[in-house]
């Protein structure tokens, strides 16, 4: 079964096209990931475009680490349609809305107005649903419409939210402006903003993956082209997080146990959905889309519990997007060479493909939470926070959580590294150019558990403070 | 506007008893009418705010979605009878409840009572039989339509607020990402017909 040869040459006959659009797609990503760079160390706040964007440092922290994210997975991608020409067909469709994705994820991220956060966020869902079908495949389809249809829903009830928030507001007599920077954070608690401030939370937590409306995730994840899965779990999960973290901000102060009840509520489902699919799935991609819920999760509840778990909740948030992208990209590479997504068909991985061997097992080290990653660090921060808040039964029910998914993750995904040969196989050598997008995301990966620069670490400071963090 | 409003909840629960898909998008078609007039019952629409709304209302929600949506049907030839939930004395009675409790939850919203707080509880009604016919519905073009109503119904929450604090290039941009949804939804109808097989089952489909 082991022993047919990766498809790397193409189906005879498969179209053929251009490569200069993936070139221009990485040429802008690579502006986009400098640029952002550039903002991250440049001092202050700008207010641009009559105040719809907002450079501030939870812009300055997230922009540069979706380009580089972004910037990564473009490379991947030209590497691919490089060696396999069959992937020339649909490139132009490809790059042009990846493209507009990623200009509107840059928007999402930059927004001062809720609303326009809302909107960009809505279009890259749009960009988003087409790049989830693959030719013939019925499965991807439907993968696609539901990816769609929950996200529309989902972001249909924060749009509810936010028009509750604005009655909120102005039935307390602030001016009812969504600008981010406009409103007074803690100032309105009564009935329309709580309503508003639970169904934008339930949206958000849609296009995040978190109970209970989280079944769209392991179906696209696992049918959409790892470039695209990597999109939508290391990208849109961080614009839609940023979403989150305005709504944060700005509300929480008002309503400190509303926030942090249906956080902590909806985080600890998450984990257990999460930690019970893992146990049972027998199919590694989907594996990895239980993994990014259980992440989800872990995030609710640190941002939930805030005050020192913010800077942790941080950490968490970065390192994450860097494993995710490394294991979708990786388990992409496994699928074109092993055509199967069961796990008990995959074994010795270290010795048929290296770099591949070599990247899920770090990456499955840092998802798990392992020293020396910041996954680690952030989720003993958390862990710390829920000890000195007093959220004794959440802290218990977390570590069993995490119990369960640590042992069913290790117990699934490291025979498929190091387990048994099954069959004799032979891969061609794996180039070492079409490992280095995830080489330097494990580089970021490790670098940020070891040492964070310290203009880096003032942004975590400064973005954590501005969540309520201490 | 208390009778536009009692005639926007009838045409929601519509789909619900008289259950074809060409009842499906003529309740859509009649959701968005309502909604213009409703605006048109405000004043002249002179302001670039009341023309987007009469715009995005009136023809996009009204006309625009349901003739789009009603080509692709066509063309598919489905069986007349498309079903918005389940067809039995519980689902209807779940809807009944739905009702009900969005107009006392209306109540405690805005507590002092008038059109306002009909606004909100015709909006909440709408949402919920929307969502319930989400739930409860697998087919995509079902799904469609319970999309678009769920959209209605946010929509008529909106335009029952007072103040209207959304800037226009913020509206404009809403519209548009509407007519593009209507457009992806069309779509999706499109390629996945209602007669088509069963479903791939997640797990199964990983070899």
């Amino acid at each position: 079964m082991r022993t047919e040869r990766p498809r790397e040459a193409g189906p005879a006959g498969a179209t053929e096209g251009a490569v200069w659009p993936i070139w221009l797609l990485v040429a802008l990503s690579l502006l986009a990931a400098l640029a952002s760079g550039v903002l991250a160390v440049s001092h202050g706040t700008l207010r641009l475009l009559g105040g719809y964007l907002l450079l501030d440092p939870t812009a300055k922290l997230f922009l540069p680490l979706i380009n580089l994210i972004f910037l990564g997975i473009a490379s991947y991608v030209l590497y691919l349609v490089r060696i396999i020409p069959s992937l020339r067909g649909r490139l132009a469709r490809f790059v042009l809305l990846a493209a507009a994705f990623m200009a509107a994820a840059n928007l999402a991220v930059a927004s001062n107005h809720f609303l326009s956060n809302w909107l960009f966020l809505e279009l890259t869902t749009l960009a988003a649903a087409p790049l989830l079908i693959r030719d013939g495949t019925r499965a991807s389809l439907l993968a696609s419409w539901r990816y769609f249809l929950f996200s529309s829903v989902g972001l249909g009830l924060a749009l509810l939210g936010f028009a509750c928030l604005a009655r909120g507001l102005e039935a307390s007599g602030s001016a009812a402006s969504l600008f981010v920077d406009e409103v007074v954070p803690g100032a309105p608690s009564g009935l329309w903003v709580k309503v508003g401030l639970a169904l934008t939370l339930l949206g958000y937590g849609t296009k995040l993956g978190l109970a209970p409306m989280y079944a769209w995730l392991p179906e696209a994840y696992d049918e959409a082209p790892p470039s695209v899965t990597a999109m939508l779990a290391a990208v849109q999960f961080n614009c839609a997080l940023v979403g989150l973290f305005r709504v944060i901000q700005v509300f929480r102060p008002g309503n400190p146990e509303l926030v942090t009840a249906q956080l902590v509520t909806v985080g600890l489902l998450s984990m257990a959905v999460s930690a019970f699919s893992i146990v049972t799935t027998k199919n590694y991609k989907r594996l990895l889309a239980y993994a990014s819920i259980n992440h989800a999760g872990v995030i609710a509840i640190g941002l939930g519990v805030g005050k020192t778990a913010m800077y942790g909740l941080l950490l968490y948030v970065v390192s994450n997007a860097f494993i995710k992208a490394i294991l979708f990209l990786t388990a992409g590479k496994i699928k074109a060479h092993y055509h199967t997504k069961d796990m008990r068909e995959v074994s010795w991985l270290i010795n048929d493909l290296p770099y591949s061997g070599l990247f899920l097992m770090v990456g499955t080290f840092a998802l798990l939470g392992l020293p020396p990653f910041g996954s680690f660090l952030g989720e003993l921060i958390i862990l710390s926070e829920l000890i000195r808040g007093g959220y004794f039964v959440v802290f218990v029910a977390f570590c069993v959580l995490l119990t369960v998914t640590f042992v069913a993750t290790g117990r699934s995904i490291f025979p498929m590294i190091w387990g048994e040969p099954k069959a004799k196989a032979w891969w061609p050598p794996q180039s070492f150019k079409a490992a280095i997008p995830k080489a330097v995301f494990l580089g970021a990966l490790v670098s940020m558990g070891l040492y964070l620069p310290a203009t880096l670490n003032d942004l975590f400071r400064q973005v954590a403070a501005s969540l309520g963090g201490q | 506007m208390t009778a536009l409003l009692a005639a926007f909840l009838t045409v929601a629960a519509l789909p619900y008893f008289m259950v074809t898909w060409r009842t499906a998008l003529a309740a859509l078609s009649l959701q968005g009418l309502l909604m213009a007039w409703m605006v048109l019952e405000r004043g002249p629409a002179s302001s670039p705010e009341a023309l987007l709304s009469l715009v995005d209302l009136g023809l996009v929600r009204g006309l625009l979605a349901p003739i789009v949506l009603y080509r692709v049907l066509e063309a598919q030839r489905p069986p007349r009878r498309g079903d918005a939930l389940l067809p039995n004395m519980l689902s209807l009675a779940t809807a009944a409840a739905l009702v009900a409790l969005a107009f006392r939850f209306a109540g405690r919203l805005e507590p002092g009572g008038g059109e306002v707080q009909t606004a909100v509880a015709v909006s909440a009604a709408a949402l919920l039989l929307a969502l319930l016919s989400l739930a409860t519905q697998t087919g995509v073009f079902t799904q469609a339509v319970g999309a678009l109503a769920a959209e209605n119904a946010i929509a008529l929450f909106e335009l029952g607020a007072e103040g209207g604090s959304t800037p226009l290039p913020v509206r404009l941009g809403a519209a548009v990402v509407f007519l593009l949804s209507v457009w992806l939804l069309s779509l999706y109808v499109r390629w996945l017909p209602p007669e088509a097989g069963p479903e791939p089952a997640g797990e199964g489909s990983a070899a």
